[in-house]
């Protein structure tokens, strides 16, 4: 039944809701999608109409992480040869919108 | 006519419906989302769509999140939450959102799902139907 074990100790995207895309290994969860993370890297996009070669998109390294299940939107299993394959810091994006009634 | 006697043949006109249903033979899917919607029957709401949702396990949907995201996949699975389990996703504008451009089978929580994008062939409309009437009239009957 519980769905996220499938992905335990492998490396997923988070997206919560807030807009955050959180990449990191999973090392546990609950059955109210409570995650830990460890090795937990964020990833800041620049938007859309920035030049990426003067402003780099971001990546930050955040450590150890717990994430309350509320804020939880998707967590993705990545690919890691094609995750490799992504310059991430020359890739735009639009930002998420925030969701209000997760609950 | 009383309100008590109009509900009466209303539940008498969906028992018939269902009778002659049932009288049909259906397609063998069909007679699985039966067996699933008459277990569903006895316990909640939920478990109806939850029921629902199994039978559309391998079929492509696209769901579209709160956060106006929408992810398009093969259903692989479905839990009680309706968390939703992707596989072959593909973001629908992935140029606006190439966050999941590395990923590519995702577990989606329930709770922030906005719409599921069913195809039309895959669901028997009247089935599903009757079923939530049922469902809606074994409520009110609990709540007298």
């Amino acid at each position: 039944m519980s769905q996220l074990t499938a992905y335990i100790d492998k490396t997923v995207t988070v997206i919560t809701s807030d807009g955050r895309t959180l990449i990191g290994t999973l090392l546990g969860h609950d059955q109210t999608t409570n995650l830990i993370l460890q090795n937990t890297r964020e990833r800041i996009f620049q938007t859309l109409d920035t030049d990426v070669e003067n402003t780099p998109s971001e990546i930050v390294e955040h450590g150890l992480y717990l994430i309350r299940g509320d804020n939880v939107l998707v967590c993705g299993l990545v690919d890691e040869k094609m995750d490799a394959e992504i310059n991430w810091t020359k890739v735009r994006a639009q930002p998420f919108g925030t969701v209000k009634h997760a609950t | 006519m009383t309100a008590k006697t109009r509900r009466h043949l209303t539940l008498k006109f969906i028992a018939k419906t269902l009778q002659t249903r049932a009288s049909k033979s259906p397609s063998p899917p069909l007679i699985r989302f039966r067996h699933n919607l008459n277990r569903a029957y006895r316990t909640s709401a939920t478990m109806l769509f939850f029921s629902f949702f199994k039978t559309l396990v391998d079929h492509e949907v696209t769901i579209e999140l709160k956060n106006d995201l929408s992810i398009r996949g093969t259903l692989k699975s479905v839990d009680q939450f309706l968390n939703i389990k992707l596989d072959e996703i593909q973001v629908v504008d992935e140029v606006k959102y190439p966050h999941l451009s590395a990923v590519k089978n995702v577990f989606i929580r329930g709770s922030v799902v906005r719409y599921v994008h069913l195809p039309a062939n895959a669901v028997d409309t009247a089935l599903l139907e009757d079923a939530t009437r049922r469902e809606a009239a074994a409520q009110a009957n609990k709540a007298k």
